[in-house]
């Protein structure tokens, strides 16, 4: 479970201070999924750093029913170091001493077609397929929460639905905690059980949208989905 | 690699042919015993194999000073560079030293490093560590710089720690810079190096050269000349394979 309650954060520079997220009010069950949805530099990303604990320096109340390890971030642009292969990627969590089954992380690239890859490098991969290996590298771990930014960015239309595709049928399959931020509205719709949506900046929460169809077979191109759509745009300032 | 081949068969044979019309033209232009100042290359590379006897010692000695000492300058170089190109406190006051020092020519410091360690090797391999391990630490310090800060989120984010990101993220981010700066130092170490055996010593490829000058042995001079440029190459030949083995992402067919 994810509780946020009154939380602030500021970026201190050596003369200035600036107040990125101001008083936001969060709450996340276990095996649940949020998708967080804002204006441009809002604070979304900031917000996903600090629920990973990149950001130490908040005020309020951050609760996480889990340990670190346990969290898994994809990064906006992945993060992928270009000297390790695909494989030394994938399992970099596990090298780094994180709880893990190095056979599951073998399965896990079979499951996204990345096996016959293991020994390339990021850079002969297409952006789709580096993708989804930040999405192996963050699974590989074994998570309980993941948290992904903007995961599916600059892709075209097929790959990015196939993709969603296969990050909702992996929190089904893993009884996932699961947040998102992103831009795309119908992504929002597509993964997110609750729609947060932000307001610029300092980001605070405007609006709670349930969506609890989500996930069900077909929803893509149900009326619902598209009522969602609807109010989400409906809703960003 | 067959294209590699041809294209430094085509520059040695071009430099060859613009040494012997310039060894042509000084024989030409001088008179007496001058004229043979710049021999021609048959008779240096001739000069190099049956003297190699005698050479081979110099050759020796000399690789032993400059391989110790670049080897110290780039573990030395590099540790300091990253350090100080990665850790913003340590930077704010270590940049501004290796600024200043930097530009300082090392050979100033000859006088002082033969006093404080004597006529011996120590002295000389000191020397060119100096003049090797700025140039070395300046590299690495600005590649640790531009270090993504997504590499370092990547693996702290997956529970790194300092030492963690240093073995993962800064050491091979910085390596292909390191490993170029090592290619120039070797340059600056045959210079300096040359420089180091001129005086007090009776070994070393250095002293072969000046010892031939002295003696009006030009097709000698040549020689060493020679034996310098072949260890030059071999150095860079390693480097270069070094480049290949430990940063294979750099060398993908896109």
């Amino acid at each position: 479970m994810i509780e946020i309650s009154g939380l602030s954060v500021e970026y201190e520079s050596d003369s200035t201070s600036e107040k990125v997220i101001s008083g936001l009010n969060l709450s996340l069950n276990k095996g649940d999924s949020l998708g967080i949805i804002g204006p441009n530099g809002c604070g979304k990303t900031t917000l996903l750093h600090t629920i990973a604990g990149l950001h130490e320096n908040y005020s309020g109340l951050l609760r996480v029913d889990t340990t670190e390890e346990k969290i898994a971030l994809i990064l906006q642009d992945i993060g992928l170091l270009p000297w390790k292969t695909i494989w030394k990627n994938a399992t970099l969590g596990l090298d780094l001493g994180l709880q893990g089954n190095r056979d599951g992380v073998e399965d896990l690239l079979y499951e996204l077609d990345l096996y016959s890859y293991r020994n390339s490098f990021p850079s002969q991969l297409s952006g789709g397929q580096k993708r989804k290996l930040g999405l192996a590298r963050a699974l590989a771990v074994d998570p309980e929460i993941l948290l992904m930014d903007e995961p599916f960015v600059s892709l075209d239309e097929f790959t990015r639905e196939s993709l969603q595709e296969k990050v909702l049928k992996l929190w089904q399959d893993r009884n996932l905690t699961m947040t998102l931020v992103t831009h795309d509205i119908e992504e929002v719709a597509f993964l997110g059980r609750n729609i947060a949506v932000l307001s610029q900046a300092p980001a605070s929460v405007k609006t709670c949208i349930e969506n609890k169809n989500m996930g069900t077979s077909g929803f893509r191109r149900s009326e619902e989905f598209y009522r969602v759509v609807k109010r989400t745009r409906k809703e960003l300032p | 690699m067959k294209k590699d081949l041809a294209r430094y068969g085509i520059s040695f044979t071009a430099m060859l042919l613009l040494w012997w019309l310039a060894s042509i033209t000084v024989d030409f232009v001088l008179s007496g015993p001058q004229s043979s100042i710049l021999p021609n290359p048959v008779k240096a590379f001739s000069t190099l194999i049956n003297h190699w006897g005698a050479i081979w010692p110099n050759f020796v000695r000399s690789a032993a000073r400059l391989v110790i000492s670049l080897i110290a300058a780039i573990f030395v170089g590099a540790t300091a560079g990253l350090i100080i190109g990665f850790e913003e406190k340590i930077s704010r006051f270590a940049s501004p030293i290796l600024y200043l020092i930097y530009p300082v020519p090392k050979i100033v410091f000859l006088p002082v490093i033969l006093i404080l360690f004597g006529l011996g090797d120590i002295s000389r391999i000191i020397f060119i560590f100096l003049v090797a391990v700025f140039q070395v630490a300046i590299s690495a310090r600005d590649a640790a710089k531009n270090i993504s800060p997504q590499w370092i989120k990547a693996v702290r984010s997956s529970g790194g720690n300092k030492l963690q990101i240093y073995r993962h993220v800064v050491i091979p981010a910085t390596l292909p810079s390191v490993l170029s700066s090592a290619r120039i130092s070797i340059g600056m170490g045959i210079a300096a190096l040359y420089l180091a055996e001129l005086s007090y010593t009776n070994v070393g490829l250095g002293y072969y050269i000046n010892n031939s000058w002295k003696v009006f042995a030009y097709s000698d001079v040549f020689a060493g000349i020679l034996a310098f440029a072949t260890l030059g190459l071999g150095l860079y030949v390693v480097v270069e394979a070094l480049e290949r083995g430990l940063c294979k992402w750099n060398y993908l067919d896109k």
